[in-house]
């Protein structure tokens, strides 16, 4: 079924519309006609199976409170029903799709590992290797920009695979990233300059120095948050392509 | 002997019990607010419903969530109705009881009952 997506709403009044929802139940004394592009609205349609449902009830109680109090007020309870309803869609997309949940966390961890695996074994400690402050901020920055993009990637592999609430797993991955991101820190607390364990390697953005600067400096305001930033925006732009595939599925002539 | 409609009977009560443990109390609400909609019910009508029997708003998404668990549950179904101009040409989600939530809401009221049968009032409301 069509509809003109979106989350901005300019309300359009026709004949007296009333602001009880019960009034409007056949839908025809007012219209709300919606702009196309708003995050609140991509994100609340990337965490559900019915868009139609859960944005259709938003825009309409939108509409009647915008009538009846105002537009920055209606904008403002739009916005605060959107935050307060991510974690309740998400914990539902756990529950009730985990299947497909799974399938879209196993092809974000696919990307990511084959990214890491073409790096290489970024942030290595070698103590017989001390780098220079170019070598390390080179490194940090072409390994930082491969890795946030194999973040991007992921995300977007992560809602593609998954069919309905494609958000879900992408929220799934973002927050193991950043738990992730955490790794390198815990081994500057437990030994500075002693990331590796058995030979194998951390993530963090490129940085192999031993100075206990680097590693926490750049990773936990990079990797624990710039890494999760990267695969939601991933994730969301998947849902927007998707979405305007559909919608252009919808409006094409049969 | 084993009387076949006893044992239909046996699991047709595990059944209804199963489904008391499963509904909490928002859901019981919620099913409520469907069954009184009369056939009409979706997101916003049931939001306002509920918050006027339990004194508090409750958010679109804690009604959109409780609906679809409550559709996973097999107590209620839903269908989609035409695309409406007040929705931005969105359709509705309209939803019925089930039979099972029949059940369940006799089971409840006869639960209800017998938990306050014959209690005296313990005090002002």
């Amino acid at each position: 079924m069509g509809y003109r997506a979106s989350v901005g709403l300019r309300v359009t009044r026709r004949r007296g519309a009333g602001h009880d929802p019960a009034r409007t139940a056949a839908g025809e004394t007012a219209a709300v006609e919606v702009r196309t592009g708003g995050l609140a609205e991509l994100v609340l349609a990337g965490l559900v199976e019915d868009q139609d449902e859960l944005l259709g009830d938003l825009a309409e109680e939108r509409a009647h409170r915008q009538a009846r109090d105002g537009a920055s007020a209606a904008h403002r309870w739009y916005r605060r029903q959107a935050v307060l309803a991510v974690p309740r869609l998400v914990w539902l997309g756990l529950r009730s799709r985990a299947r497909w949940v799974a399938l879209g966390v196993a092809g974000a961890g696919a990307v990511n590992l084959a990214v890491l695996a073409a790096l290489g074994p970024t942030g290595l400690y070698d103590s017989r290797y001390t780098p220079t402050a170019q070598e390390v901020l080179r490194t940090t920055l072409v390994h930082g920009v491969v890795i946030l993009l194999g973040a991007l990637l992921a995300g977007a592999a992560a809602a593609l695979l998954t069919r309905g609430a494609r958000l879900v797993p992408v929220v799934v991955v973002a927050a193991f990233c950043s738990l992730w991101a955490w790794e390198g820190p815990f081994y500057v607390i437990y030994g500075p300059g002693r990331p590796a364990v058995d030979g194998s390697f951390v993530i963090e953005l490129g940085a192999y120095s031993q100075d206990l600067l680097v590693p926490a400096a750049w990773q936990l305001p990079t990797m624990s948050a710039l890494m999760p930033a990267m695969t939601l925006l991933g994730g969301l732009a998947a849902v927007a392509w998707t979405r305007r595939r559909a919608t252009r599925g919808e409006s094409a002539p049969a | 002997m084993y009387d076949l409609s006893e044992g239909l009977t046996g699991f047709h009560l595990f059944d209804r019990v199963e489904h008391m443990r499963a509904v909490g109390g928002l859901e019981l609400d919620v099913l409520l607010a469907v069954a009184r909609a009369d056939g009409a019910a979706y997101g916003l009508n049931v939001r306002e419903e509920v918050g006027r029997t339990r004194g508090h708003e409750y958010s679109v998404g804690a009604i959109y969530t409780t609906l679809a668990r409550l559709e996973q549950k097999g107590l209620l179904a839903g269908t989609a109705s035409e695309p409406l101009p007040v929705r931005g040409g969105r359709s509705r989600r309209e939803y019925t009881l089930t039979t099972s939530a029949h059940e369940a809401l006799a089971a409840e009221r006869q639960r209800s009952a017998r938990r306050w049968g014959t209690e005296p009032q313990w005090g002002s409301a």
